[in-house]
């Protein structure tokens, strides 16, 4: 992997301090700031099933997991309200609405409804130019992922989001509980 | 040199052809008729396979979202700009093949998308062929997707790569596999 810094972990900026105040602590803080690389490689990666929980709200899938196939996001029940955001590397962002068909001519992300519940498609065959795909509910159901392989993922109820990025051609899920009572709440939080 | 075209279970020796060429490029074309609804998505892969038929290790699928094989031999061309009209290409360092290795599968699936992800009936002038390191064609197999049998299937073993004493020899196989990638995982024992 290479050594560039991974933005996507951190939703908000880092506070930057004065160019000067920069200068005089730098040395020590260069020292204590750890490597966002070995970060991601500490991950756990996930075959089977698996668990987002709050103290453990991240998974990562391998190239295989991340590329093969769709990866299916499952929302049960059907919620009144879902947010779906996508960013994609190129720069492009948007909601469900406005989801280009430049990949095979399929959605990055589509909806649809199984029984009580909705899912959401998200096809693998160019996940390398997606950078990230945020799907966002009420607490009230329960999110979970299944992958081609049989590996299903299901979040901690409470959940009200789940993220998904791309770095390096791998698939960082993540799982968050902040509330978010609409789409418009979900997209100034994750600012896409 | 003219090109050596091969039918479906026809072989030839590489060595024999190049004797002094280390590296060779496996290039696959195909066209997809467009429908109304979503393209298929033809995707290449290489496997590396052991004395048992089986791939080393799952790391040793080399296709566009896991670019190179643990022992470097094997290298997913991702440049995007490829001569001859090829779709992809992978490279393969014959001398940087470790002896346990017995053979190459090349593979061609479509993306089982869960989003109507099609069969190869939708695929018309698929071709493998092997190319020397100045790009000049020495082996050629017109795969034929409007075989019923094959124009059914999602996944087929296209051709192999395999060593046969001291010499490696390529071979058109063309065999289908109805339950697309799924089934080729089986086969040949690595994890989707």
């Amino acid at each position: 992997m290479s050594g560039a810094t991974v933005p996507f972990l951190r939703r908000r900026p880092p506070h930057k301090p004065s160019p000067a105040a920069a200068a005089s602590i730098a040395p020590a803080l260069a020292l204590r700031q750890p490597d966002p690389e070995r970060t991601l490689r500490a991950l756990p990666r996930v075959r089977g099933a698996g668990r987002l929980e709050p103290h453990a709200p991240m998974v990562v899938l391998d190239r295989r997991q991340s590329a093969i196939g769709s990866l299916r996001v499952v929302v049960d029940p059907a919620p009144e309200w879902t947010g779906v955001l996508w960013e994609l590397a190129d720069g492009r962002s948007g909601t469900s609405e406005d989801v280009p068909l430049d990949a095979g001519r399929r959605a990055y992300v589509s909806r649809g409804s199984a029984g009580t519940a909705a899912h959401y498609d998200i096809g693998l065959r160019h996940v390398r130019d997606v950078r990230r795909i945020v799907v966002g509910v009420p607490a009230t159901s329960v999110i979970s992922v299944e992958l081609v392989g049989g590996t299903t993922i299901v979040c901690a109820p409470g959940s009200t989001a789940l993220a998904l990025y791309q770095h390096d051609g791998e698939i960082y899920l993540r799982a968050d509980d902040d509330p978010y009572p609409s789409q418009g709440h979900l997209r100034a939080a994750y600012g896409i | 040199m003219p090109s050596t075209i091969l039918v479906r279970g026809a072989n030839t020796s590489v060595s024999k052809a190049l004797p002094s060429v280390s590296n060779i490029t496996v290039g696959f074309s195909w066209d997809v008729v467009h429908g109304n609804g979503p393209a298929t998505e033809i995707v290449a892969c290489a496997i590396v396979c052991g004395q048992d038929g089986k791939a080393v290790t799952d790391e040793h699928v080399v296709f566009f979202n896991q670019m190179l094989d643990p022992d470097e031999g094997v290298l997913y061309d991702e440049s995007g700009n490829l001569p001859g009209g090829d779709a992809e290409q992978i490279e393969v360092s014959v001398g940087a093949i470790p002896s346990n290795v017995a053979r190459i599968a090349f593979v061609l699936y479509v993306n089982p998308d869960l989003r109507r992800p099609g069969t190869f009936d939708s695929v018309r002038d698929a071709v493998v062929r092997v190319l020397d390191r100045s790009g000049d064609e020495f082996i050629r197999y017109p795969v034929d997707t409007k075989d019923k049998e094959l124009g059914a299937t999602s996944a087929m073993l296209a051709a192999e790569l395999y060593r046969r004493g001291d010499e490696w020899k390529f071979r058109a196989v063309g065999q289908g596999y109805v339950g697309g990638v799924r089934d080729v995982a089986r086969d040949f024992g690595f994890t989707l």
